[in-house]
């Protein structure tokens, strides 16, 4: 086995790295937003005391983390023009990653918002605030700050993760490093330095999220 | 005219019976000091006619709002009254300031200036407003209280409720608070106080309700608590109090 | 419909190549988990590559790992079958993680632990095996099989490398029927089948251990 590793096959296309680099960096931030807001909304759906939609939120959280990634993304891309609704792979990626990352972090802003005591709602009632308004206001973000570390460490699992899109051809990095090494030959080499850009971006996002914990959360206690 | 008025309130946990239809009232202006042992009920009454509670007979009428058994209570019931609680439960994400106003701009709907101006009178009175950009962990326990009370205070309610909002604080930081309660019944506002300190409640109520057993067993004025309590029960709890003033706190 | 059902037989025979990708990842992996955890608490020496290669398998996407195991290695020479590559990296991905929840369920094992072994004479090694491992198995159980449940959906990125597991003959038999909405939701069931007990397990263990403390 002859093996000789020749990186300067790569570097003509880096310029299309960054760019698929950019694209799921969009891609993760937009998800984790979107999937942010669904979470809230279904964490707030089963700890309230309205059956039917507290059994849908659970379900919905059971069979999406009881389910893979990839048959997610296979369903809702393949299947839903079925029913006339045609996606482009970008959408179906951005829907596919919302849903997969609403899922997890229901059930880690559950524990977060069941780990603050009662009298903070007691507190905010006492004050005239309407439940709406002391799970947005009081509530949440004592959450969010108690689930920190699971949230952001959930967002790298989603950035990560979110290299199966090459799949069905979305634009992602991933996707990107599987063009190039088809145009150059060099697998190998593509895919190291594809790998060495997954672990700087989710390196940076660390930093950016200890530095928004120090702006945001740290004075609170 | 009573600005509260409580009537055959009953209410159990389960099966245990804790208001045993019991009436009271209280006048505009007037300062009321709930006392007696743990489980007498005290603090099941005051969140009644905070509106905490949810009650299974009776009702409470407050200021311009009512609750009848199984109610709950709204947000047009919590516009009369202030709560303070026993474990201060500000707001750890809001600053000092931000607890204060919160309310004020999110449910009363005042304009910016005006919550401020609102907010900064409640924190003189207490004599906090310099801890304005402050985060309630880093005040003391005497502190987080009198936040709290600005807090309930800056709301106007027509009466303000407290829960043995000394209980929680370590002693030496137990006068602070009960001064600034002094001052506000000076003033004038209407309280309704739950206790476990008799020196306290005889120095700032002008009536004092002892409870026992889920019901109002004695009523004296303060001038009257040591010479001339009427019933066993009362002798008793004072006795105990005084042979053991700590015995009953947390 | 008809299509789909012809097909039904086919779909349910390829859950037995998902079950033996992770079956045998399953076991390779924890091999190199245990390795993993046990270089850390070993030596100092050995604690850094074991944290550099967990750090690199935990910080970079399993896909571009399988794509460099099975691909990769192909151009350097290494032409390895898409079996043996689905394995292999599954297996990689598994050590990464598991030696991870090892470590640290070994470290949440008292230190007085070890103080104790051996004030009653045991050797390092032999404290581990009999005294502190036991302990650290029992605390890191319902993380793994949290694991688990993540490895057995993980084995569906085999199909992306051509390997006909349930994934890849859910993608054929859709294709064939023209009902892919009909037949991932089929997939996706049976996934959920094997998954949902491993998850029931691992909550039933986490809330058994949090109660008994």
């Amino acid at each position: 086995m002859n093996v000789s590793l020749q990186f300067f096959h790569v570097w003509p296309f880096l310029g299309d790295l960054a760019e698929g680099a950019w694209l799921t960096i969009l891609l993760t931030v937009n998800a984790a937003g979107a999937g942010l807001v669904i979470a809230a909304l279904g964490a707030f759906a089963i700890l309230s005391n309205v059956t039917p939609t507290a059994w849908i939120a659970r379900s919905y959280v059971e069979a999406v983390r009881n389910t893979p990634f990839l048959v997610q993304l296979f369903f809702i891309y393949f299947s839903l023009p079925q029913i006339g609704l045609r996606l482009s792979a970008n959408e179906a990626a951005v829907i596919t990653m919302v849903i997969n990352f609403s899922g997890y972090t229901i059930e880690i802003l559950r524990g977060g918002i069941q780990a603050i005591p009662i009298p903070q709602w007691e507190a905010g009632r006492s004050i005239g605030f309407s439940p709406g308004q002391i799970f947005l206001r009081i509530i949440l973000p004592q959450a969010i700050r108690n689930t920190y570390s699971s949230l952001t460490s959930q967002f790298c699992l989603l950035l990560l993760g979110s290299s199966v899109v090459s799949a069905i051809s979305a634009n992602d990095l991933t996707a990107m490093a599987n063009y190039i090494q088809s145009l150059n030959f060099r697998s190998f080499e593509v895919y190291i330095v594809t790998a060495g850009i997954y672990l700087v971006i989710v390196a940076v996002f660390k930093v950016v999220f200890a530095l928004i914990w120090r702006l945001f959360f740290a004075r609170w206690a | 005219m009573a600005l509260v008025s409580v009537r055959n309130l009953s209410k159990q946990y389960g099966q245990l019976p804790v208001l045993d239809g019991m009436s009271t009232e209280i006048a505009a202006g007037e300062v009321v000091a709930i006392v007696g042992r743990s489980g007498s009920g005290k603090s099941t009454l005051l969140r009644c006619v905070g509106g905490l509670e949810v009650f299974q007979a009776g009702e409470v009428m407050c200021g311009d709002a009512a609750l009848t058994a199984g109610q709950v209570a709204g947000k047009d019931y919590f516009r009369n009254v202030g709560i303070v609680f026993q474990q201060f439960n500000l707001f750890p994400h809001l600053t000092v300031f931000s607890n204060v106003t919160i309310a004020l701009r999110q449910v009363q709907k005042l304009k910016k200036p005006v919550a401020a101006e609102r907010a900064t009178q409640a924190l003189r009175t207490v004599g906090l407003l310099e801890k304005s950009d402050v985060y309630p962990a880093r005040l003391s326990g005497g502190q987080q209280q009198r936040v709290a009370i600005a807090r309930a205070l800056a709301l106007k309610p027509k009466i303000m409720l407290l829960d043995e909002v000394t209980s929680a604080l370590d002693p030496e930081l137990v006068e602070e608070v009960t001064n600034v309660l002094r001052g506000l019944a000076e003033q004038g506002n209407t309280m309704l106080i739950v206790t476990h300190d008799i020196q306290f409640a005889a120095s700032v109520a002008d009536r004092i309700v002892f409870m026992h057993a889920g019901r109002i067993h004695e009523e004296v004025k303060p001038t009257d608590l040591l010479s001339r309590p009427q019933t066993e029960e009362l002798v008793r709890f004072l006795g105990r109090k005084r042979m053991n003033p700590k015995e009953d706190r947390v | 419909m008809e299509t789909v059902i012809a097909y039904l037989p086919a779909i349910f025979a390829s859950t037995g190549i998902t079950l033996m990708l992770f079956i045998t990842a399953a076991l390779i992996g924890a091999t190199g988990g245990l390795a993993i955890a046990v270089a850390h608490t070993a030596h100092p020496l050995l604690r850094i590559p074991a944290r550099l290669i967990v750090s690199v398998i935990q910080g970079t996407p399993t896909l571009l790992q399988l794509f460099v195991v099975h691909y990769g290695l192909a151009i350097l020479g290494l032409r390895l079958p898409p079996l043996i590559s689905a394995v292999v990296a599954l297996a990689i991905f598994a050590s990464g993680f598991l030696g991870e929840i090892w470590r640290g369920a070994m470290e949440a094992v008292p230190r007085t632990q070890w103080d104790a072994s051996r004030s009653l004479g045991f050797g390092r090694l032999h404290a581990m095996v009999l005294l502190v491992g036991p302990q650290a198995l029992w605390i890191a159980l319902p993380a793994t099989v949290g694991f688990l449940v993540s490895l057995l959906k993980t084995t569906s990125l085999a199909s992306i490398i051509g390997i006909v597991d349930l994934t890849k003959t859910g993608t054929m038999v859709a294709n064939l029927s023209f009902e892919p909405m009909l037949v991932y939701g089929i997939v996706a069931a049976i996934y959920f089948a094997l998954c949902w007990p491993l998850s029931l397990l691992s909550r039933r263990l986490e809330r058994l251990q949090h109660g008994a403390r």
